[in-house]
């Protein structure tokens, strides 16, 4: 009896917030999956129109090419989150572990790029690149690299994308403020251990901290990873996507096509990256087997 | 307790779904009208915009109020537009320019209130339509969309003082002499032209048409019907390739990437000797803020080589299909627009050319616009500029393709086939 009354307790206690996700996000999930399989001509909802809309997404002359430089783009900032933004983060943070002096100076340091808004950190990075005043182009007159001076990274065809990427790889406040705070956590009772046994810090790092970091490395990986297909500001805001769809991604191509009242390709964008994303949690979760301890 | 706590937070629940509400309004008592514009913060119109709307709700106080819901940026205005009318939410009255697609759009959802028959009932005021350019313009299906509000003619705002440097005393007359004064401004140490590439090539695409526009063949082009144009014509061609060699030689290294803003700023601190511009920059050269003192005495305004000039239909304002009662109040606002003292204020600081008959004397011209306006008025030939007759999705993709183009990565023929793509 107390069972019953407890579980019935606890289901009215969360119905509020389901009824709000519900409303504010799985009801409009389901509209966005439902109308990317709808005409949608200009104002008007049509009929069934199948996978029509998605098929056009890979045949259309202009849409398949800013579709897939998207996709690239997206997959490629993955793997820039997964290679040097994360591990860079774990570096500096195994570096502000050891608390040399002045550690809580530097870990205010490099959060204070995560609380700078990104409109002006987009703001601020065009007129870094800008070739007639910008530090780019001083950089490159003073190592005299002319055929580099007066030219616009961001908008230059090979070097575009690379300059975006350039504008938040550093930026590793928040993973390693995280990570920081998990190793923390770490008893210092098992690195005692370790050092009775004869292990290297190098050893203590690889078998104690790496794999007691693992489930919030992989965290890191999802939080990073989705926040990555979901960047549309700063991209917007330095590039729009310039020069022809090389530094565009997915959430762009969204907004391009909603701007073009065409509602139904923006929602199969949308349902791509829908499911682009459940795909990266999905696979970071079993790479990872987060929530699963290591030694047990 | 466990029932109380229960209680109380269903109770708080149910009360956080009754925040924010509004009260609807009582028949016969005030309505409200939402009012959708870019005409907000930096914009040169915005205070004439606001002081508009606060003397019309003075006028109205107790039976109409319109709430201004401003959105900086048309493209930015536009897409709230449209997505609140995709949602049956058109605001009651909003700004719309006289782009194609966007009319279309309008027209097909029936979604603006046709403002031909109001007028018919109003002989006053349909007496003072008498542009039939600017009708033409934002009649779809025989249905006028909006009220046309302004017209500009476009020309190329000049720096005297560069000129006599580089020893030009007469504006070229030809786009041969047009070149060879870029060059002359070169030997003398300063840039030609304040080009731009984002996120429509403002000004540089004025440059373009312009070029284009000087022969009988270019206008005839510019004036094709925008979802017909043919890009791969040698016209158009002939224009792209011009305007690529102006990127290549004749501007600032920033053009590349550079929105509208660096464009001005390059102009009106004398980086930069021309730029093409309608009359609404003409504030600018004495806001103290963004121009050095006394930079408005040493700018000029000119018709472009060949002595054409472009003209633009600028904005109308529209009717958003809602209540009778919302409609009516809506008409209401639209004749308040049309009245002469806030017409006269409207045109003096926008320097836009009037759309409808009113009292020129209200209108009060600076120096600029009173040395251009005749030569405006007289050219040879005036006809639209190119993003007022392509289609949206050309337009947008400038975005994307001029940058290219200024850098070479795009040859004027791959520039014209992507055109030609994104029309189709």
């Amino acid at each position: 009896m107390n069972k019953a009354k407890d579980l019935h307790f606890q289901i009215s206690a969360i119905l509020p917030v389901l009824i709000l996700f519900s409303l504010f996000y799985f009801i409009p999930i389901i509209v966005l999956v439902v109308t990317s399989f709808m005409e949608w001509d200009k104002l008007q909802i049509g009929g069934f129109a199948g996978f029509n809309n998605y098929i056009h997404l890979f045949t259309d002359p202009v849409d398949s090419r800013a579709f897939e430089l998207a996709i690239k783009n997206n997959l490629s900032w993955t793997l820039f989150v997964i290679f040097i933004h994360i591990p860079l983060a774990l570096v500096t943070a195994l570096i502000l572990h050891s608390k040399n002096k002045g550690w809580k100076i530097f870990r205010v340091l490099f959060f204070i790029p995560n609380i700078i808004s990104i409109t002006a950190i987009a703001i601020i990075f065009r007129q870094l690149f800008n070739p007639s005043y910008g530090v780019m182009n001083w950089l490159f007159e003073i190592m005299n690299i002319e055929s580099m001076t007066d030219v616009n990274l961001l908008f230059h065809k090979t070097y575009g994308w690379y300059s975006i990427i350039a504008t938040w790889i550093l930026y590793i406040g928040f993973p390693t403020v995280v990570l920081l705070a998990e190793l923390e956590a770490i008893p210092k009772e098992l690195y005692e251990s370790a050092q009775i046994e004869g292990a290297t810090k190098g050893q203590e790092h690889v078998f104690i901290t790496l794999p007691l970091l693992k489930n919030i490395i992989g965290t890191l990986c999802i939080l990073l990873v989705t926040a990555g297909f979901r960047e549309f500001e700063r991209i917007y805001l330095l590039t729009g996507g310039a020069p022809e769809y090389r530094t565009g991604t997915l959430s762009l191509l969204v907004y391009e096509k909603m701007t073009y009242v065409q509602f139904a390709y923006s929602n199969s964008v949308g349902v791509f990256l829908l499911i682009i994303g459940v795909l990266f949690i999905l696979i970071f979760n079993r790479l990872f087997k987060i929530g699963k301890s290591v030694y047990l | 307790m466990k029932n109380v706590l229960l209680g109380i937070m269903l109770f708080g629940f149910v009360l956080s779904l009754y925040a924010g509400g509004t009260q609807e309004a009582d028949e016969g008592k005030k309505v409200e009208l939402r009012f959708v514009s870019s005409q907000i913060g930096v914009h040169p119109e915005a205070p004439w915009l606001e002081k508009t709307i606060e003397n019309f709700n003075k006028m109205h106080e107790g039976t109409i109020n319109v709430l201004f819901d401003g959105v900086a940026g048309y493209d930015a205005a536009w897409m709230k537009i449209s997505s609140d009318a995709a949602t049956g939410d058109t605001p009651n009255i909003f700004m719309l320019a006289a782009q194609p697609k966007e009319l279309e759009i309008m027209s097909e959802a029936d979604a603006v209130v046709d403002l031909f028959p109001l007028f018919e009932k109003e002989p006053e005021y349909k007496s003072r339509l008498n542009d039939d350019a600017s009708v033409k313009a934002y009649t779809v299906d025989g249905k006028l969309m909006g009220l046309p509000y302004a017209k500009a003619y476009i020309g190329i705002f000049y720096n005297k003082e560069h000129f006599a440097d580089a020893g030009i005393s007469v504006f070229p007359k030809t786009w041969t002499e047009f070149g060879n004064a870029c060059n002359k401004l070169k030997s003398a140490g300063h840039t030609p032209l304040a080009l731009m590439t984002q996120p429509s090539a403002w000004t540089a695409q004025l440059i373009m048409s312009a070029y284009i526009g000087t022969t009988d063949k270019g206008r005839s082009w510019l004036n094709t019907p925008s979802g017909e144009k043919n890009f791969v014509d040698q016209v158009f061609i002939d224009g792209v390739t011009k305007i690529q060699e102006y990127y290549f030689n004749y501007t600032t290294p920033d053009a590349i990437g550079s929105e509208y803003g660096v464009a001005a700023n390059n102009f009106l601190q004398g980086k930069a000797s021309m730029i093409a511009n309608g009359p609404w920059m003409i504030g600018d050269f004495s806001n103290p803020d963004i121009a050095p003192e006394g930079f408005a005495d040493k700018v000029a305004y000119e018709v472009f080589p060949g002595n054409v000039v472009i003209s633009f239909e600028n904005i109308s304002y529209a009717v958003g299909k809602a209540t009778p009662e919302e409609e009516a109040a809506s008409w209401e606002f639209i004749k308040y627009l049309m009245d002469p003292s806030v017409y006269g204020e409207f045109l003096t600081i926008s320097g836009n050319a009037p759309t409808f008959k009113t009292d020129m004397s209200l209108i009060i011209m600076d120096r600029i616009k009173e040395e251009f306006t005749p030569k405006a008025v007289n050219a040879a030939a005036n006809f639209p500029h190119f993003l007022s007759v392509t289609t949206q999705e050309v337009n947008d993709s400038l975005e994307q393709t001029m940058p290219a183009l200024a850098s070479g990565d795009l040859s004027p023929l791959d520039f014209a086939q992507e055109c030609q793509k994104y029309m189709e």
